[in-house]
């Protein structure tokens, strides 16, 4: 059928224009207020048990229920349709998968109650209260969140840092009285005792990691959601990413979850869906050293009840602030229509048949994911620590020693003014006292990771000890030495900080690093220089999330921001040349070196190893040996080269661009080099790496200056 | 030969001067209304082949004397809806309703008054005034060329050329025909208007239209609300209004099959009680059958209040005649079904007035049912009422008509009643009291039932039984039979309501569609919701926006929605409308609803139709067009583009 519709965005009298998809202007650290702090010579017990009347994300006439949502599923025709198929394939009877598929719900589905919400509430505020300095909430940003809910279903979609996410967004909806979201949760928690309960009463549903060919799960799921968006009160609360991200930056989105909650919406049995992209900043990440050893290869220990009560322990920390903002609101209609598509008119379809998503449905539901993982980054804060670790990340390249705490509160200073620019809201009070006493903040709060000197240096602490030593057969790489181990934990810790600061500056850096390496025509034309900027953009997509669709913006961007800070300037005849700011050109490039070493190490290993189909499990062990080695020499500089998660994109991102080929084998994956792109691939790569050697001079002993031992810090 | 200059040479021909010609013709030809019927010009003439001429049907041809005259302007409003004395008023700023043809005639309405003033917040002393109606100088000079009048005036048929004449045949009745009467002028209006007098002068009149190659455009009742009588713009041939106004007679009326032969152009109240009077009905009451024509139902596929008794039209339809110009296109018997390849009768049901003209209609009568019962049932809210609804669509106990109101039309409705005397004041309470208190039901949620029974007492006392058994499962209560019947009087008059709110900037219509069962909540859902939001977006701060099921069938049912909005200034009123209609019709579409349900296509929503009949669906009725009108003489453009 054709659809003669057309595109019916176009104005008319009286409309004023809606969206607003541009970086918001008017955010201000101002706007941020901490609803910990009335709690404080208050009874915590007699705000949890307050009389809680909440606002609905969806209002509906009839009333639903948890268990009536699961019956009105185990009902419905598809799913009906699918235990009758999958009865006469597999021959069991029907009233056996019937009790399978009921299981499966009852594993999936979410509860709700109150007094369990509110005892959670209870002790989460007396530990938010004991090791946190506040929870600060943009109030501005959640009115226009409270002003948009009640016509239709709605989706919280934080960022995902840490554990303390989801127990942290629940307390939020408490507080501002916002019924507790259904929360989409993986399975490790369901398995975990008495905790497995607790969040299914608060709310939280199940989610199997993967279930690709059980039909039967995978029916029930989706309906069980689709059920969640039509009739459900509450906002569906998912992760886009998929699972926390170890790296604290932003993982590439995950479209499954966010299709199944679209299709009520595509299939037009709602009308709208809105979409609040969020943001939730940590000053200090709970998880800091665990994710440091998962991204060197040490598994993450099984989620458990007695590892929860282990980490009790940490309530003797400080972790500082917490920020949460939420993004302007998206209205997936709105969207929708500013992509140019009409839903599709509904033609006579079988009840029993999913909706298979068009290939325009499969490209808007990427469009959605990639706007709300960027919208969570523009709403992210950035707080002294992070600078201070781009800082102290730069010193270390440098190989110029530990930096005194009077040039850190400069430099802190002046990349403040330089993410100002470029967009960041940063949680430091202008003016020089202001800024040093928020670096000596941070350092106390991180006490853990970094110490100051008596001769007032700022020097790492060396994290790991021999009581993190693991079974070398349970890790996931390569058994790396005590030595290596000492040096990367503090390292890729350094990095976790810094990471948030990455997208801002990921677009500067790269246009930087194509400049940085011009041969003799110093002067590039826009067009050869978006040319090297795309290749790598594309290179690092899964690396920083980036979405190819954006890459022409993004690149005019990062232009227009190096021009405004002096690090390009244009020429008489249009093309650019690099500018005077050195500092900030070395900084970007330093920034760059830990993803320029670890990529070029994949690409020469997959050279050298991959002619024949090779597993993926052998390729990482093989590649984080490689790039110890290569640290030893003193080739590679940075150990955060030795991230598994980096060595896994870089394969992602090469099997994309077909420098190599992704096989699956009796259930394994291999990768096969292509070796002519990758070739290709390295060669640029090498080109882009090695001259930077002759700019700076460290020494591989460098590391030693910067880590002190914990236990010479507990002498200091 | 300019328009002008055309006109000269008719006047030159007529031998009278410009101004003195217009009446004097209009004068002339409108009196040709009190021939008897059975001259040569108007009488029976049978066809050959037919079902009329079979001997054994008892030749009763009956002349009706329409209540609706020739001069529709002398009884009707010529800008607005219905009888001349039949409006919205606002006497000390108190809405009240004049006339006696309805039952809330010259009753005051202090609710409705409130209602209003809450919901558009507008002041009651300072309505617009409509322009008056213009000027015989200020009408377009029809293009008419001599020689067809000439010829015209041969086959004796009254035609007029004068311009209140050529006006009120140009428009139907949406808001934005009413609204270019009030405040504007026409782009385009007919050239002349003739009103054939029988099945064969159709024939000559296409014939010649054929000939002259001049646009013949149906005129019946002129209720239209799709735009399907609009002259096109771009039109520039002569065109004709032919209004089948004069072409009502009951041909005859057979008792033993229960059908009655009538002309086209008959109108439904007239039909109704003529058919009455022998003791029988047709059963079709679409809402607007006080004014519509019996061609104008096959035209547009309408469907009645009461189809679950007697059908919709297309099942009403026997037989028809449809004049083309390259031929009469009906079937040779009149039999209750036949296998018989395509259905052609469905070519002509739906054409609106593209392929031809719809002369003779074999409809089926049914005796006048012994016994009409309203009632009505109170349910907590809107959805309970559909559930409730459904379930009776699956037990296929429709009583003759059942209707669920949402909360906004039940509160319009509730609004609508007269102030009553203490007793009644306090019956209202107690009412009220049972409703809310005792029954628990929230006054800003519950919704009503309007039922219609007809039909043997015995039979009607065990439908109401069924029906009231099944609400009652879906929490519905009975609320009166008194509550039925204001449902039903208020479909007849809330069409009136547009008038007066136009005198105070709020602009509205209904729009309407079918959709399947299990899509009917989210579509109204879907409709209300976007239409709330792009409100919002325009500025547009008082608006109601409200819908109810009309009709039940085995797989879904109709909707119709009501939509208006206080102007706020910004822009045209009437643009603005349109524009917001679209993207609900887009919503409606997307939540599987369809074009229309019985409105048609028209002008208004033919950008739709492709999606909706598919390109091969469009390529086979432009070669059905193709076939039956080569040289597009029925052109007025409805339905789909007619680049042929």
């Amino acid at each position: 059928m054709d659809l003669v519709i057309k595109n019916s965005v176009h104005q008319y009298p009286g409309v004023k224009q809606q969206m607003n998809m541009e970086f918001e202007t008017t955010r201000s650290i101002q706007a941020f207020k901490d609803i910990l702090c009335d709690r404080y010579g208050t009874s915590d017990f007699m705000w949890m048990s307050q009389n809680w009347q909440p606002r609905l994300a969806h209002q509906h006439t009839f009333k639903t229920s948890p268990q009536k949502m699961k019956l009105d599923v185990l009902k419905c025709p598809r799913l009906q349709h699918v235990i009758e198929e999958a009865s006469e394939d597999q021959e069991v009877p029907k009233e056996q998968l019937y009790k399978t598929v009921q299981s499966i719900l009852d594993e999936i589905g979410y509860n709700r109650r109150l007094p369990v919400i509110r005892w959670l509430g209870l002790l989460l505020l007396k530990v938010l209260k004991r090791t946190c300095n506040g929870l600060y909430v943009n109030e501005t940003s959640i009115n226009r969140v409270l002003s948009v809910m009640g016509d239709n279903p709605v989706i919280f979609a934080p960022s995902h840092r840490s554990y303390g996410d989801f127990i942290l967004m629940s307390y939020i909806c408490f507080h501002y009285k916002i019924e507790i979201p259904a929360i989409a949760a993986g399975m490790d928690f369901h398995s975990m005792w008495l905790m497995g309960h607790v969040l299914r009463d608060s709310c939280a549903f199940f989610m199997r990691r993967s279930f690709g060919s059980d039909k039967l799960y995978w029916t029930a799921f989706s309906e069980y959601v689709q059920k969640l968006v039509t009739d459900g009160e509450a906002a569906i609360e998912f992760f886009i990413e998929g699972t926390r991200s170890r790296t604290a930056k932003s993982l590439m989105p995950k479209f499954g979850f966010l299709s199944m909650t679209l299709v009520p919406f595509l299939t037009g049995r709602v009308p709208d869906i809105t979409i609040v992209p969020i943001n939730i900043s940590y000053d200090r990440t709970l998880e800091e050293i665990l994710f440091a050893y998962e991204l060197l290869g040490v598994p993450k220990p099984k989620e458990s009840t007695s590892g929860l009560i282990k980490a009790l322990n940490m309530l003797n920390e400080r972790y500082g602030k917490v920020y949460v903002d939420f993004a302007e609101p998206l209205s997936v209609r709105e969207l929708f229509q500013l992509n140019g598509l009409q839903r599709s008119l509904p033609t006579p379809e079988s009840p029993q048949d999913q909706h298979t998503l068009s290939a325009n449905e499969t490209m808007f539901c990427v469009d959605v994911a990639h706007r709300v993982v960027q919208q969570q980054q523009r709403h992210s804060v950035i707080t002294a620590f992070n600078l201070i670790s781009i800082i102290l990340n730069n010193s270390v390249l440098e190989g110029s020693g530990p930096p005194l705490l009077n040039e850190v509160v400069a430099n802190v200073s002046w990349l403040k003014s330089v993410m100002e620019v470029l967009g960041a809201l940063i949680d430091i009070q202008d003016g020089p006292v202001n800024v040093e006493v928020a670096v000596k903040e941070a350092i106390a709060v991180h006490k853990s990771l970094v110490t100051l000197t008596p001769t007032n240096h700022l020097k790492l602490i060396k994290v790991h000890t021999t009581a993190h030593r693991v079974n070398p057969a349970k890790l996931k790489g390569h058994s790396m030495s005590e030595h290596t181990m000492g040096v990367a934990v503090p390292m890729v810790m350094i990095q976790h900080y810094l990471n948030p600061c990455l997208h801002y500056l990921i677009g500067p850096a790269l246009v930087t690093l194509v400049m940085w390496h011009l041969d003799d025509a110093v002067e590039i034309t826009r067009g050869d220089l978006f040319q090297n900027f795309n290749f790598l953009r594309l290179l690092f997509a899964y690396e920083f999330a980036f979405y190819a669709a954006w890459a022409e913006k993004e690149f005019d961007d990062a232009v227009k921001q190096l021009e405004m800070l002096s690090v390009v300037e244009p020429t008489k005849s249009d093309r650019l040349k690099l500018g005077n700011h050195r500092k900030l050109q070395i900084l970007l490039l330093n920034l760059l070196q830990p993803f320029l070493e670890g990529y070029l190490t994949v690409c020469q290993l997959l050279q050298q190893t991959a002619s024949d189909p090779c597993s993926e499990s052998l390729l990482l062990t093989s590649t984080q040996r490689r790039v110890e080695e290569l640290l030893g020499s003193g080739i590679i500089l940075h150990p955060y080269a030795l991230s598994l998660d980096m060595h896994s994109a870089a394969l992602q991102a090469l099997t994309a661009l077909q420098a190599v080929n992704r096989l699956k084998r009796n259930g394994m994956v291999l990768y096969q080099a292509q070796t002519r792109k990758l070739l290709e691939v390295t060669q640029k790569l090498e080109n882009l790496k090695f001259q930077s050697e002759e700019k700076f001079h460290p020494s591989s002993t460098g590391f030693r200056h910067f880590v002190i031992d914990g236990s010479q810090q507990a002498k200091l | 030969m300019s328009a002008d200059d055309r006109l000269k040479v008719v006047a030159r021909h007529l031998g009278v001067g410009k101004n003195v010609f217009h009446t004097s013709i209009a004068m002339q030809l409108c009196s040709s209304e009190n021939k008897t019927s059975d001259t040569a010009q108007g009488g029976v003439v049978l066809p050959q082949i037919g079902p009329s001429s079979d001997a054994r049907k008892p030749r009763r041809s009956k002349p009706v004397k329409s209540v609706i005259p020739k001069n529709r302007q002398e009884l009707l409003k010529w800008n607005g809806w219905g009888y001349k004395d039949s409006k919205f008023v606002v006497e000390n700023g108190i809405v009240s309703f004049t006339g006696n043809r309805y039952a809330i005639g010259n009753l005051s309405l202090p609710y409705f008054t409130e209602w209003v003033l809450e919901k558009f917040d507008v002041d009651l002393n300072s309505g617009k005034i409509a322009d008056p109606v213009p000027k015989q100088d200020n009408f377009p000079s029809p293009i008419v060329d001599a020689g067809f009048l000439d010829e015209l005036h041969c086959l004796q048929i009254s035609f007029s050329l004068d311009g209140v004449d050529r006006l009120i045949r140009s428009h139907g009745h949406t808001l934005h025909d009413i609204f270019i009467l009030r405040e504007g002028t026409f782009e385009r209006i007919p050239d002349i208007v003739a009103w054939p007098e029988s099945h064969d002068a159709v024939v000559n009149l296409v014939q010649l239209a054929e000939k002259h190659d001049i646009v013949i455009i149906p005129f019946g009742g002129g209720t239209s609300v799709s735009k399907a009588v609009s002259c096109p713009r771009e039109e520039t041939r002569t065109i004709l209004s032919l209004d089948t106004s004069q072409m009502n007679r009951i041909l005859w009326l057979d008792q033993e099959n229960l059908v009655a032969c009538c002309e086209a152009g008959i109108v439904g109240q007239d039909l109704e009680r003529e058919l009455g009077q022998q003791g029988f009905t047709s059963g079709h009451e679409p809402d607007s059958y006080e004014f519509s024509s019996l061609g104008g139902w096959v035209a547009t596929r309408a469907s009645g209040m009461k189809k679950n008794v007697y059908g919709n039209i297309e099942d009403l339809l026997v037989h028809v005649r449809m004049v083309t110009p390259s031929g009469v296109l009906e079937k040779s018997c009149q039999v209750p079904r036949m296998s018989c390849g395509p259905d052609f009768n469905h070519v002509i049901l739906g054409s609106e007035g593209t392929l031809g003209v719809i002369t003779e209609v074999i409809i089926k009568v049914r005796p006048l049912p012994q016994c009409k019962k309203y009632g009505s049932i109170a349910f907590p809210n809107f959805e309970s009422g559909l559930l409730s609804m459904r379930e009776v669509a699956k037990q296929r106990c429709q009583p003759a008509s059942i209707r669920l109101m949402d909360n906004e039309q039940f509160k319009f409705g509730q609004s609508l009643r007269p102030v009553p005397g203490y007793f009644g004041l306090l019956l209202d309470g107690l009412k009220k009291i049972y409703i809310t208190k005792i029954k628990g039901f929230d006054v800003n949620q519950m919704c009503v039932t309007t039922l219609v029974f007809e039909g043997d007492p015995k039979d009607v006392e065990h439908q109401e039984k069924k029906i009231y058994d099944i609400a009652a499962q879906y929490g519905g209560i009975p609320a009166g039979e008194a509550n039925g019947e204001r449902g039903y009087m208020l479909t007849f008059v809330i069409a009136y309501i547009r008038d007066l709110a136009m005198e105070y900037n709020i602009v509205g219509e209904s729009f309407e569609t079918s959709v399947s069962w299990d899509r009917t909540l989210s579509l109204c859902n879907n409709v209300k919701h976007r239409l709330k939001k792009e409100c919002e977006a325009a500025g547009i701060r008082h608006f109601m926006i409200s819908c109810r099921v009309t009709q039940t069938y085995d797989v879904g049912s109709c909707v119709y929605f009501y939509f208006g909005f206080k102007w706020n200034g910004v822009g045209n009123p009437v643009t603005t409308y349109e524009h917001l209609e679209e993207l609900a019709r887009d919503e409606i579409l997307a939540s599987g609803g369809s074009l229309s349900h019985h409105h048609g296509v028209g002008k208004l929503r033919m950008r739709w139709f492709p999606s909706q009949v598919s390109k091969l669906g469009v390529e086979l009725y432009r070669a059905t067009k193709r076939q039956l009108d080569p040289k597009n003489i029925f052109a007025n453009g409805n339905i789909s583009k007619q680049n042929l």
